[in-house]
């Protein structure tokens, strides 16, 4: 059963392959750290914090450990340990270490296992043979630490983000000091003879932990031996130079793949140890009470600006030279690599690109500088209301020539488009879908659909992904359909396009849509009908209440029965009905069960469309 | 304005003009496997590299599909016996139904179903249709896919031509089982002949869905011979618990099982990857990659074969150069096609050095090796066949060395081929503690265990030799460093079997009563004795003898690693790029993302990005990484008016701190980097506070 448990784990992150591993090592170790973090909690409410504990201390604690931590390179387990009681490690681990499973029967060992800490060794022994075996998988040069990426954060302290942005070098001319008193992030600052010797203390409790037997230096999850990769002898890159005319594809590999792993440092001396901390994954989303401040964007003079204003002021706005030549080669070196992109999906294989930065760019120029002269489908799958529909009915219509089928089944399409495919083996069909994670993509079904079109040997798709998990929504056989290859292609531009369409935070809602559509709407009532609306409308201009709840239903029965707009309670409800239906207003019941109802749009803008009408 | 963007489509249509896509004669052949015209330009065809990838691609592809075949056929033929049987005494009115335990690799099996069908179909004995799970949402849907797969299958084959769309005489929702009876009868009167139904994916299947059709299939079962194939991808009590009693009670449930995929794998890997008729090679760790990724991800034997084909590719594109990676009389040929620069790729390789370094003395030698492409040329034959006798003896010997590790307790350097293969071709074997810790095995076993185990190696190895080698001159010379070195380890194994097993001590000592010394005397006497060298048997002496021999002159001349040990040029037969195939197989979008975010200068290779720890801030970079490094600082959730200004801070080092509202320059940035991280999924918006967002990571 073990093979199948890890095999669920399979089925459900098979890309993010390294968050697998890098689980099962955190589950593997749960057990056995649990000793060390409690007696880190002990000490935290006994030991020498007790001194600090003022309250206002503990942004500086924080600023401090953490630039201990940093200098050391080492997690701080301060305080000094109050269970005396000598924990040795996990009995049955270290036996089961010792024995030493067979290297080729991990899942049968596992199987075989029925003792009590069942859960723990199942994990354990998976990890170190993992390690053993399949070290292969993940590389350290190129590869990012898992640790780093599905890492336990302490709790944060309300003023972290602060500290961390008042620690960025910077001119000499700001007064740190001051400006933290200034905004009131953080309270006043410790004298500094009482952070000299919290930093001493710190620094020998870190020395003191770092011997002692529970220290991090002895944790089995060290990460691989790193000098392997870098020193032996098999990765040697063939060759650099050869024939340029003859063959690009290999030049083009050359240019691409190999510099960015040359170029970046080795992190050797910068692994920082790392002790998962699973609990502060609970104690973070128990407590209830929030640590942030009551700051609200309304004490900015313009708490959000307007869509047009921020592309105006953002295209203003121009990077340093160095950024930009930087970018503008990172996109050329991506250039380089179409050939080869057109060999490799000429092997069955599709193309995925994936890391930060808009890669529309990236697959526009793909598109234009390739596949000019073929058969192309570009899919835009940030856009809110794309439907699997249409992008079957264009491969259908527009591509083959056929009539889409009435059929309810969405892949009775498939087969037809699999079909007609294998009978036109001359024709091929280039399947641009940019973000294939995409709100509306986002589902299963519609990714078996795109898989199972992917996988016609005559369409080739080419798609990016932003999302960091994407890769869930894929299963092994969605997986083995599409046969992606994938590409790193970091490009770091902004993602104007992509990002355009969604509700964004920040952004006011210019209201011009809804002036124009309130407008529309308007224009198609029947005359008696404006003018109860017209009077909804004046009747909430005179109230400035932001917390205004509305027209009640009786008031304004009676003062369209005063301008002879209704005779009756139900003609009235006849017509708001249909303001209901355009969502025109919005009717609401209070406490005490009387009907309001209101127009759900700004006062100004309310004001604005009177002004229009001429009232 | 751009053509691909809009407010109210998301889907863009460029039809090609591309002459390939202007010949637009549809193919008739509906049946027949056409291969999908090439994407390539000549240019790219016609090189003599090209030509050996597709080659290899071809004869490897057919081998496995070969293979792959076999690997089913015994569970197969069994299924047709049950199929062919299941009517003949059937009494009772019973759905016979077929459960096929496929095991969780559900991409392969697909074509395993495929291959059922035809056979079915293929030996006259039943009409077959494949439902899928997707096809099948509801009872009505299910039995129309059902009945429309028999009728219009049994169309399709007679008449096999393109406008089967207007033959068809029945609408979608006519299908039933009335419809089915009475072409049965019609089709099939002497009412011989099974229809077979498959579900290959048992599990997608609605449960409840599948109990009525069931139920159904069992109604009509005593007027149409049906039977059911079920493929189950978990186990059997999946079955068992989704269909009821008054369910299984009408099925005549028997129970099949596929081998497992790894048997599969280890097949692939034996008789095709490791055979001595592919020259093409991967190096340890790409291997293990490959392995691995199978045994450790998704267990899929269609996953590993486009692995290596990846490898191929990568392999054979790196020049022209790699297409002497052939079988050795072709390459002969191939060396005149070959261009300056391909000589000068030979010349680069990193084996060539040592190469060229070993004439110490002949700088004449030297200077025309690296000039002088006609004196490489006449060079190169026998290089090359220096390499396939180096990689031919390599897998003469793995069978040997094998033989000798594979049943050793727990196996230290593994139980299949592919395990040893690996390990020797990563590392130089003998410096592994599994290594020493075998031949201490080995050593400790009893004269006849030695005996047989040293016979059976030898066997295998000769049995080995006598199937794959030819009579080439190649073959010729392997077999001769095979029996030359068989003939000493014959004499040195009859020293064994003759040798005393007693020892010849000649220190027989007195034997003083331990128990009579003082304590200090004892550690004294303790000491001396663990000095004395122990006496040996002629026996160990014998087997030791041979082992040596075995060490130094098989393992440490032939199973050499395939790195700096081999003979040069090796690398033209070795794929060891594996950190290509790594990043473009699996692919590590999060970590891209990651590295991006914490390390711009990573990517950017800007003088001004630079930074020594991964969460160090700077103000030059990219305003997206400033959000993230700040947002890292937040706990569950972020306060965006603390956020804005923490994020002024940073990127407007002199801004003028008495004022409480910002650039909108800088608010726009940040908006801009907000709303991308919200994009890249790190944070969504919340209600529960007022200019609230929550992070999606911790």
């Amino acid at each position: 059963m073990a093979v199948m448990v890890q095999y669920a784990f399979c089925q459900k992150l098979p890309l993010m392959k390294f968050n697998l591993y890098k689980f099962r090592l955190i589950m593997g170790e749960s057990g056995k750290d649990r000793h060390r973090r409690r007696s880190s909690v002990i000490s935290n409410s006994s030991g020498f914090y007790a001194e600090y504990d003022d309250k206002k201390n503990d942004s500086e604690m924080d600023r401090i450990a953490k630039e201990t931590d940093q200098s050391c390179g080492l997690t701080i387990t301060p305080g000094s340990r109050k269970s005396s009681r000598k924990v040795t490690p996990n009995k049955k681990y270290d036996e089961f270490f010792e024995l030493g499973c067979p290297k080729s029967k991990v899942n049968a060992h596992q199987v075989n296992q029925k003792t009590p800490c069942r859960a723990s060794q199942m994990y354990e022994p998976a990890s170190d043979e993992d390690r053993c075996h399949s070290e292969n998988l993940f590389e350290d040069s190129t590869d990012v630490d898992g640790k780093q990426i599905y890492m336990f954060t302490t709790p944060k302290k309300r003023s972290s983000m602060t500290l961390k942005a008042l620690r960025t070098p910077r001119t000499p001319t700001t007064l740190e000091g001051k400006d933290l008193r200034k905004h009131n992030f953080v309270g006043k600052e410790t004298p500094k003879h009482l952070r000299s010797t919290v930093k001493a203390e710190l620094y020998k409790r870190l020395v003191e932990s770092s011997l002692s037997d529970f220290s991090v230096d002895e944790s089995d999850f060290e990460p691989e031996d790193l000098s392997e990769s870098s020193s032996t002898n098999d990765d040697v890159e063939m060759s650099d130079s050869e024939d340029n005319s003859t063959i690009p594809a290999k030049k083009v590999e050359n240019n691409l793949l190999k510099t960015p792993l040359t170029r970046r440092p080795l992190k050797v001396d910068r692994q920082i140890e790392y002790i998962p901390q699973s609990s502060a994954y609970f104690t973070t989303h128990i407590n209830k009470k929030l640590t942030t401040s009551d700051h609200t964007l309304n004490r900015l003079k313009n708490a959000r600006l307007v869509q047009p204003q921020i592309f105006s002021l953002l295209s203003s706005m121009k990077l340093s030279m160095q950024h930009e030549r930087a970018l503008t080669n990172l996109f050329q070196q991506y250039k380089l690599c179409f050939n080869k992109w057109m060999l490799i999906m000429n092997e069955g294989y599709n193309i995925l690109l994936y890391g930060l930065g808009s890669k529309r760019k990236l697959l526009q120029a793909f598109h234009n500088e390739i596949l000019g002269k073929e058969s192309v489908i570009i899919v835009n799958g940030f856009f809110p209301s794309l439907s699997m529909k249409d992008i079957l009915e264009a491969i259908l219509r527009d591509i083959l020539a056929l009539t889409p089928t009435a059929s309810s089944n969405i892949h009775d399409s498939v087969d037809v488009i699999y079909n007609e495919f294998a009978r036109t083996p001359e024709k091929h069909l280039f399947l641009i879908v940019h973000n294939i994670d995409g709100p509306i993509l986002r589902s299963y079904k519609a990714q078996e659909v795109l898989s199972r079109i992917s996988a016609i040997p005559n369409v080739h798709l080419i798609a990016s992904m932003d999302h960091i998990n994407t890769p869930l929504v894929w299963d092994h056989m969605n997986l083995s359909n599409f046969n992606f290859s994938c590409w790193d292609a970091t490009t770091l531009l902004p993602y104007s396009d992509e990002t355009s369409y969604e509700n964004c935070l920040l952004v006011q809602n210019s209201g011009d849509l809804a002036l124009s559509s309130m407008n529309n709407v308007f224009q198609s009532l029947t005359s008696n009908a404006r003018k109860i609306f017209l009077l909804i409308a004046k009747e909430q201009l005179k109230v400035d209440d932001t917390n205004y709840p509305g027209l009640p239903f009786k008031d304004l029965y009676w003062l369209a029965r005063e301008s002879f707009l209704v005779s009756s309670d139900l003609a009235l409800r006849a017509q708001l009905t249909e303001f209901l239906d355009h969502k025109l207003i919005k009717s609401k019941r209070t406490a005490d069960g009387t009907e309001h109802l209101r127009i759900p749009i700004a006062c100004n803008l309310l004001q604005q469309f009177l002004d229009n009408q001429g009232c | 304005m751009d053509p691909t963007l809009s407010v109210s489509k998301g889907v863009f249509v460029f039809n090609g003009a591309s002459e390939r896509s202007k010949q637009k004669g549809r193919r008739k052949s509906s049946k027949k496997v056409v291969d999908v015209s090439s994407l390539l330009g000549k240019e790219i065809t016609d090189q003599p590299y090209y030509q050996t990838y597709k080659k290899t691609w071809q004869s490897l592809k057919a081998d496995i599909e070969r293979i792959h075949e076999e690997h089913c056929t015994k569970t197969m033929t069994e299924i047709m016996e049950f199929i062919k049987s299941s009517y003949e005494n059937n009494m009772d009115n019973i759905l016979p139904t077929a459960a096929l335990l496929t095991g969780i690799n559900q991409p392969d099996h697909h074509q395993q179903f495929k291959t059922l069908s035809d056979h079915i179909q293929d030996e006259h004995f039943g009409a077959c249709t494949i439902l899928e799970g997707r096809d099948c949402p509801n009872l009505k849907a299910t039995i129309e896919a059902m009945v429309s797969g028999f009728i219009d299958g049994a169309d399709n084959d007679e008449d096999d031509d393109e406008d089967d769309h207007n033959k068809k005489s029945l609408r979608r929702g006519q299908y039933t089982m009335h419809v089915l009876e009475s072409w049965y009868k019609t089709e099939y009167p002497d009412g011989k002949k099974t229809l077979v139904v498959i579900l290959p994916g048992f599990e997608c299947f609605n449960i409840q869905n599948l109990q009525d059709f069931i139920l159904i299939m069992h109604s009509y079962c005593n007027r149409i011979p049906l039977v059911l194939v079920l493929g189950v991808a978990t186990a059997i009590s999946a079955l068992h618990s989704s269909l009821p009693y008054h369910v299984t009670s009408r099925m005549q449930l028997k129970i099949f099982q596929l081998e497992s995929a790894l048997t599969g794998l280890n097949n692939i890997i034996e008789e095709v990857l490791l055979s001595p008729y592919y020259k093409f090679h991967l190096s340890g760790k790409s291997f293990t990659f490959l392995t691995d990724t199978f045994l450790f991800y998704d267990f899929s034997i269609h996953g590993f074969v486009q692995g290596v084909k990846y490898c191929l590719m990568e392999h054979f594109h790196q020049g022209n150069a790699f297409s002497l990676c052939d079988d050795y009389f072709d390459s002969l040929e191939k060396i005149s096609k070959l261009s300056h620069e391909d000589f000068e790729m030979i010349r680069q390789l990193p084996s060539f050095r040592p190469y060229v370094e070993s004439f110490k003395d002949e700088p004449k030698e030297i200077i025309a090796l690296l000039t002088d492409d006609e004196h490489l040329k006449k060079t190169l034959p026998g290089l090359l066949k220096e390499c396939h006798i180096f990689l031919l003896l390599f897998r003469c010997f793995l069978e040997f060395f094998t033989v000798l590790v594979h049943d050793l307790p727990k196996a230290p350097v593994g139980r299949l081929r592919r395990e040893v293969y690996s390990r020797c071709v990563s590392s130089k074997i003998t410096e592994l503690a599994e290594f020493k810790e075998c031949w201490q095995m080995i050593g400790f076993l009893s004269k006849t265990e030695f005996v047989t185990k040293l016979q059976a190696a030898q066997d295998q190895t000769l049995k080995f030799c006598k199937e794959n080698l030819s009579d080439d001159s190649i073959s010729v010379e392997c077999k001769e460093v095979v029996n030359s070195k068989f003939e000493k380890m014959d004499e040195l194994l009859e020293r064994v079997i003759n040798a005393g097993m007693e020892a010849t001590s000649k220190s027989s000592q007195e034997q003083t009563d331990l128990s009579k010394l003082s304590r200090r005397e004892l550690k004294e006497k303790l000491l001396i004795m663990s000095k004395t060298e122990k006496p040996i048997s002629e026996f160990i002496k014998s087997l030791n003898e041979t082992l040596n021999y075995i060490k130094s002159e098989i393992i440490l001349k032939h199973l050499l690693p395939f790195k700096k040990e081999g003979p040069p040029l090796l690398e033209l037969f070795v794929f060891s790029d594996i950190n290509s195939i790594r990043s473009h197989i699996v692919g590590a979008p999060r970590a891209a993302l990651h590295t991006a975010l914490n390390d711009p200068h990573h990517y950017l290779q800007c003088s001004c990005c630079e930074i020594s720890a991964t969460d160090d801030l700077l103000s030059t970079m990219p305003d997206i990484c400033i959000a993230y490094k700040l947002h890292l600082e937040s706990g569950r959730l972020i306060n965006l008016y603390d956020w804005l200004q923490a994020f002024r801070y940073v990127v407007e080092p002199n801004h003028d701190d008495e004022s409480e509202d910002v650039d909108p320059q800088i608010q726009a940035r940040f908006t801009r980097a907000v709303a991308e991280l919200q994009f890249l999924g790190y944070i969504k918006s919340t209600k529960r506070k007022t200019d609230h967002v929550t992070r999606l990571t911790w």
